[in-house]
């Protein structure tokens, strides 16, 4: 366990900024590895910095008839994320609030997050945003319990459910879990439909027939719009830490020395990008499905997650020696 | 005692009152002042009242064990409380809604509520058997004069007989069950004999599946002050008999199957009623689903009460109870504040049908803020009220150590999954609620000139949504008072719950495993200020407002917004086989072409028809007994009193 003193305070509070900081790299990297894979020439990585800027200093248009709502949900949307950014595990193996909110309240911030966004799209009262709301929620009613369960597993597993004692369990004892195997590809199927990835979801287009997540914030512009992108690209990056963090916890710093820290960063830096192309990759090969094919892989992604945690009930019936 | 004496008279005085009073404006008025008065007595009363006590009233007019008796221990104070809390809402709400019916009409609905929350009170504070029936059958006759007294279409006056059925059917149980309890030796067989029909009885009040049939169709006709009486406390009456009949009276006898039972029949409750509450466009039909998605929720924990009482995991029972009783409280306080806000939308707008609806947020700033609240704390969302069940819930399932239990272990990851589906599906419930009543442009030209709600609505909306807020962002005061009330059912209840602001299962005070409710709030308006203050310090300072894009049409019109029903088009499709879906789809020669679909349950043409098909086939089969002829009467009289004599010859 990591001692409380003010350096290592200063290190949690820092990974939470860093997390948010490189949150629009990852995005960058992930927009090059396409454009590569597709034959095209990419913007430079710094291009959602650029991007930022550009927004912020905008003036933005916002709808006559748009209500307090409208004007305070990319804040709060912005804010849930800002939140997660110091539960999540980094270069440490736990956030500096992790033993505060469990992963039920991560869940539930996630939850506020979602509802916040797809409440305002409905404001303005525009097709669009309501039909991007209703996609939107349709999508994630499916998805909210399989990241439920999935991190549910996780704390069966290690009898606690706080993602700093899972990460210091994970870590400490890496015993494979058989039930982890189907969580595991539960949550590639969360991580994709969350951040409205292929299959699930088109994050380029601008056709009303597919478009999910961009139909909620057609009538943004402006720091309103700066504020939901930098959202966007954090909640990408914070399903990507928790992907890689959980399943993969190798090299992630337990104690505050120099080298740790050091390995630590490098080593989740480069997970991180090894998985962004792979995913990059992916979603080069493959197409969009159909909205009404969505719950199809959904609903496997629920069963996956379902037998992830009868699995490791059964694990635990059996090892404690009960008969059955 | 001296004050729940009070309290009951007070009650039954302005009941009488105002039967006798003639109907003219003041009087009703002032009589509605007393009622206010009268509700903050009865808050008051389960606020600071401590002792616990009986007052037998003997009557000599009845014959032997027929008196009335009240009796007021810390499960009855803390029912009380949360009727006291609704009821106070209700009572400064209702100064100014029934304006709009005839005096006749008003004096009617000012009478017969002064018996039903007498009937309610009594409930939930009776101390015999004769007292718990006459109240319970009391506030199912006053709860159906105030449903259909002005109901005068047939469907509407259907649904109030089916309420009065359905309710009668219950009552017959808790009669029987109640005799049985009284009147003989207890043993197993008797005890689980006594728990299935209190199970249905208080199961049809509660609208749980399959008895819930009723619950959909009377809600819509009520007023809606009488709706968030009805979803707020009737309901939870129920769950009140429940823990009495199997936590106090039939405990030495408590069976697992009990619960397994209770889970189960909870469980379809809770699928069933958020799946058709997502497909509603009415908006108080969509609210009476939630309720009964709630139900079957608290239903769920009190299954998992008793599951590991008979497992002998003291602690988690305890926790499972708590659920119950906390969850009974944060569901009456956000839905009687939602059917209150539909009673002010009504007001203003005349409109039930969410597709009609739109743009309220603009008109009713008031009201849509409460609801926001309201909607936020049904859907379980951290920082309200909702979470505080949910988060306790999943904790449950998480920290059992029920690996003895094999398939208890299997069988509860499978509620889990329903139960998150179940969660993740009110969310979606809210945001359709929600977003299409008060979020948009009004999808009707009339609704311009909807106005702002009155003061009286405004004051009873925000006393709900304050104490919803202050659940769940402080829920460690509630939760220590019903810690108390459960300790008095067992002694093996004892979970201590050290912390100030924590909620926390674990035993130790040192093991930081908890939630901060409060720390979460903290944390979330920092980031807010922070993100605040940067925009504002690098960002444009103005604003430009300007027309909504319009596709590249040049006019967007109102009707072009997303309507109820195409908001829950996916789930349609998604639940296709789970409910019952008849089109009416146009034709190519229609000169004006109409497409319309209806929802309905799968339960009506799976059990109801052919349950009420038997019913007739049977009828016809002795119908020919009614002959209409008076000799074949006197025939049938000579006959039984030949069998009745040779009878009584030969015993």
């Amino acid at each position: 366990m990591i001692s409380d003193n003010t350096i290592s305070i200063l290190l949690f509070v820092l990974q939470g900024l860093l997390v948010i900081a490189i949150a629009p790299l990852l995005s960058g990297w992930l927009k090059i590895v396409t454009c590569r894979c597709q034959n095209r020439s990419a913007a430079s990585l710094f291009q959602p910095y650029f991007a930022f800027c550009k927004l912020l200093i905008k003036t933005p248009v916002m709808a006559e008839n748009a209500s307090w709502l409208f004007r305070f949900a990319p804040y709060f949307y912005a804010a849930c994320l800002a939140v997660l950014a110091f539960v999540v595990p980094f270069f440490l193996y736990y956030g500096v609030l992790s033993p505060l909110f469990d992963v039920i309240v991560v869940a539930g911030i996630f939850a506020l997050a979602r509802i916040s966004m797809a409440l305002a799209a409905m404001d303005v009262g525009t097709a669009f945003g309501s039909l991007g709301a209703r996609r939107e929620l349709f999508i994630a009613c499916l998805v909210e319990p399989v990241l439920l369960l999935v991190l549910l597993n996780l704390g069966l597993i290690t009898k606690g459910l706080t993602l700093e004692h899972i990460g210091f369990v994970l870590i400490h004892k890496g015993i494979l879990y058989p039930g982890l195997a189907f969580s595991l590809s539960a949550f590639v199927l969360v991580l994709l439909a969350e951040n409205g990835r292929f299959p699930f979801d088109n994050p380029a287009t601008h056709l009303e027939l597919t478009m999910i997540h961009e139909a909620m914030i057609l009538e943004y512009s402006g720091r309103y719009l700066a504020l939901i992108e930098w959202g966007n690209s954090l909640k990408l990056t914070l399903f990507l830490l928790l992907f890689v963090n959980l399943f993969f916890p190798c090299g992630l710093a337990v104690q505050l020395s120099w080298g740790a820290l050091l390995t630590g960063l490098i080593t989740t830096l480069v997970k991180l990008f090894v998985l962004l192309t792979l995913l990059a990759i992916a979603e080069s090969l493959q197409a969009k499905v159909r909205l009404f094919r969505i719950p199809e892989y959904l609903g496997l992604a629920l069963f996956l997650a379902l037998m992830g945690i009868l699995l490791t009930q059964l694990m635990v019936t059996q090892v404690t020696g009960v008969p059955i | 005692m001296a004050l729940l004496k009070i309290v009951v008279l007070a009650w039954l005085g302005l009941g009488c009152v105002s039967i006798i009073l003639p109907a003219r404006r003041l009087l009703l008025q002032s009589s509605r002042y007393g009622s206010m008065l009268a509700a903050l007595a009865v808050f008051c009363l389960a606020a600071f009242y401590h002792g616990s006590s009986t007052w037998l009233f003997d009557t000599s007019f009845f014959p032997y064990k027929l008196g009335f008796a009240i009796q007021f221990d810390p499960l009855s104070r803390f029912f009380v409380f949360l009727l006291s809390l609704s009821v106070l809402a209700v009572s400064v709400f209702g100064q100014s809604y029934f304006n709009h019916f005839t005096l006749r009409q008003q004096k009617l609905i000012q009478t017969v509520s002064c018996f039903f929350i007498l009937a309610m009170l009594l409930v939930l504070t009776a101390g015999n058997t004769f007292t718990f029936l006459f109240a319970w059958e009391l506030m199912t006759f006053s709860s159906y004069l105030l449903i259909a007294f002005n109901a005068t279409d047939k469907s509407a006056r259907q649904a109030g007989f089916l309420y009065l059925g359905i309710a009668h059917l219950g009552f017959l149980s808790i009669v029987i069950s109640f005799f049985l309890l009284g009147n003989m030796p207890i043993s197993a067989v008797s005890a689980n004999f006594i728990f299935v029909l209190m199970f249905i009885g208080f199961g049809a009040k509660a609208g749980l599946f399959p008895l819930h049939v009723w619950l959909p169709g009377v809600y819509p006709i009520a007023p809606s002050p009488i709706c968030a009486l009805m979803s707020g406390v009737i309901l939870k009456t129920a769950i009140y008999g429940m823990i009495r009949f199997s936590f106090y009276w039939l405990l030495p006898y408590q069976q697992a199957w009990w619960g397994y039972s209770l889970i189960t029949i909870g469980l379809c409750s809770m699928l069933i009623g958020v799946i058709h509450a997502a497909l509603q466009t009415d908006m108080k039909r969509l609210l009476a689903y939630s309720s009964m998605e709630n139900l079957g929720f608290i239903v769920v924990s009190l299954g998992f009460a008793i599951v590991f009482y008979q497992y002998h995991q003291y602690a988690l029972s305890d926790a499972a109870l708590l659920i119950v009783l906390l969850h009974s409280l944060s569901h009456s306080l956000f839905k009687s504040l939602l059917f209150l806000s539909t009673g002010s939308i009504l007001h203003a707008t005349g409109e039930r049908n969410l597709g009609k609806l739109g743009g309220l947020i603009q008109k009713m700033p008031w009201v849509s803020g409460c609801a926001l609240i309201g909607c936020l704390a049904m859907a379980g969302l951290p920082l309200f009220s909702g979470f505080i069940s949910e988060w306790l819930y999943l904790r449950i399932f998480f920290s059992q150590g029920m690996s003895s239990h094999f398939d208890f272990a299997i069988f509860s990851s499978v509620i889990v999954a329903v139960s998150v589906l179940v969660f993740a599906l009110a969310g979606f419930v809210i945001v359709k609620f929600f977003g299409i009543a008060f979020l948009g442009r009004p999808r009707e030209s009339h609704l311009v000139h909807a106005g702002p709600a009155s003061w009286f609505e405004r004051l009873s909306l925000v006393w709900l949504a304050l104490w919803s807020v202050f659940i769940g962002l402080w829920p460690m005061p509630f939760i220590s008072l019903l810690q108390k009330i459960l300790h008095g059912i067992s002694n093996q209840f004892a979970l201590p719950w050290p912390h100030l602001f924590t909620l926390s299962l674990s035993q130790s005070a040192a093991n930081h495993d908890g939630f901060v409710p409060v720390l979460l709030l903290m944390s979330l308006l920092a980031g807010l200020l922070l993100i605040f203050i940067l925009i504002k310090k690098y960002s444009a300072p103005s604003l430009q407002r300007n027309s909504a894009w319009g596709c590249g049409f040049n006019v967007i019109t109102l009707r072009m917004q997303e309507s109820s029903e195409g908001f829950s088009q996916p789930f349609k499709l998604i639940f296709s086989k789970l409910i019952q879906t008849r089109l009416a789809l146009p034709k190519a020669t229609d000169v004006n072409p109409h497409y319309a679909a209806q929802v309905t349950e799968r339960i009506w043409p799976l059990f109801y028809t052919p349950l009420t098909q038997g019913v007739w086939r049977i009828v016809a089969l002795t119908k020919w007994i009614q002959q209409g002829k008076i000799a074949v009467y006197l025939t049938y009289m000579a006959f039984t009193l030949f069998i009745l004599l040779v009878g009584v010859l030969w015993l």
